[in-house]
């Protein structure tokens, strides 16, 4: 997804080698304010040992949905998400208020146009500040959104095709696999990152872009 | 300033595959140590994470492929390998909607499609001749790397990557290969590291945004 709020910066510079603290805590604050200028309630800085983990009985219970696609429950066997993540030393942890009656739609059909509105402006900012990212020449740079990529954005399908054998996804850099199907508690991640003003009591949709 | 690399070996013939590689149209070449190139899981996972539109359509392309384990074991058993370039203008690289051009599959007005698909076919016939030519001055075995996905270079007149879809059975075993970004190398960090200019070309760029772009490619040979 591109966002009509994305503007190429200025000058692309050629990837360096050179891992500069200075210039990563700058563009880190860059990017947060671009999240938040996008609408994000809150943004914050984190580091691969902020991620909480679920328990598997989270993973266990999406293996079961009748709305399966390739990012629910994540599918991808002989790759191994959790160790990749590791590999990143800072990323972005975003969330946006949703509404305190949405139900839990886990990785089912969006019925209510507003609460679809929400999940893709998560979605909008993740893509964003990703994009951003990479053309600050983190190009590593990986987002995650919430909700099941096939009820966002092919939620008229009657399969995801992406999850076919030899078949492609029909909504390419669009979708991103939810943090919870990646196995990533998001309540428990933004308690730890200490997000000011979010009352992780109550609803939220989030968004992780892992950066450098 | 390039970066020294490690332990080359048998220079004499990695010279000659170097001569050989810039002879038939690559734009520049080098001996690396297979110590020196960097091989990161996070590289597969951008061919997933957002979905490339030709992830999971080709043999070689994530989540099919090269898993990580595969290529770092790939590597144990070579010293070298020969890594190269070719330039691509970036009034075609990075074209305005080359993007969606590539995705539809359908040709533009300006030829940039099949212009952009020839410089990718130059990448693969590389690898291919270059393989070839390794064994013929006395390496014992060679492993190939070539750029972006060989179904839409090699087969893309035809329905689907015969492998995934078909018989099982790739149409072009010789010249096929997985790309360095699908098998978790990473390409931009090796090239850096050789003092090559590479810049990140996503959708949003236009021909003035940067100045140039590369395919790379890289054989090992033992």
């Amino acid at each position: 997804m591109v966002s009509t709020h994305f503007t190429l910066p200025e000058n692309i510079t050629p990837i360096s080698t050179e891992a500069d603290p200075l210039k990563l805590a700058g563009d880190l604050r860059t990017l947060c304010k671009k999240a938040l200028d996008m609408g994000a309630a809150g943004a914050a800085v984190l580091s691969p040992g902020d991620l909480c983990f679920s328990d598997g009985k989270i993973l266990e219970k999406m293996m079961q949905t009748d709305f399966p696609s390739i990012h629910w429950p994540l599918d991808y066997p002989i790759d191994d998400l959790k160790n990749t993540l590791f590999e990143y030393k800072k990323g972005i942890f975003v969330y946006i208020d949703a509404d305190p009656d949405m139900p839990d739609y886990g990785g089912g059909p969006i019925i209510s146009p507003e609460h679809m509105a929400a999940y893709r402006k998560i979605h909008e900012i993740v893509s964003a500040v990703e994009a951003a990212a990479f053309y600050l020449g983190y190009y590593l740079a990986m987002g995650f959104a919430a909700g099941n990529c096939r009820s966002i954005f092919c939620a008229g399908e009657t399969q995801c095709n992406a999850a076919g054998r030899g078949k492609g996804c029909i909504a390419p850099y669009k979708g991103r696999p939810s943090l919870t199907a990646a196995g990533i508690d998001t309540r428990e991640t933004a308690r730890k990152v200490h997000l000011s003003h979010l009352n992780t009591e109550r609803l939220f949709l989030s968004g992780l872009v892992m950066v450098a | 300033m390039a970066e020294p690399f490690s332990d080359n070996g048998d220079p004499e013939k990695m010279e000659a595959l170097r001569k050989m590689a810039i002879t038939h149209g690559a734009s520049n070449a080098r001996v690396v140590s297979t110590a020196d190139i960097p091989i990161d899981p996070r590289v597969r996972f951008k061919c997933m994470v957002p979905k490339c539109y030709m992830s999971g359509r080709c043999g070689h392309c994530p989540p099919y492929g090269y898993p990580i384990e595969k290529t770092i074991n790939i590597m144990k058993n070579y010293r070298q390998g020969l890594f190269f370039h070719v330039r691509v203008e970036s009034s075609i690289i990075a074209a305005k909607d080359i993007s969606s051009v590539i995705t539809s599959g359908k040709a533009d007005d300006a030829g940039n499609l099949y212009s952009l698909g020839g410089h990718y076919m130059l990448v693969y016939t590389l690898v291919n001749m270059i393989r070839k030519k390794a064994i013929q001055i006395g390496f014992s075995r060679t492993e190939g790397f070539s750029a972006s996905n060989c179904k839409d270079v090699l087969c893309f007149w035809k329905k689907g990557c015969q492998r995934l879809n078909g018989d099982g059975a790739c149409r072009n075993p010789e010249m096929s290969a997985p790309s360095m970004e699908s098998a978790g190398i990473d390409a931009f960090k090796l090239a850096a590291k050789s003092g090559w200019q590479v810049y990140p070309i996503g959708a949003l760029c236009e021909p003035q945004s940067v100045k140039r772009g590369m395919l790379m490619g890289l054989v090992l040979a033992a």
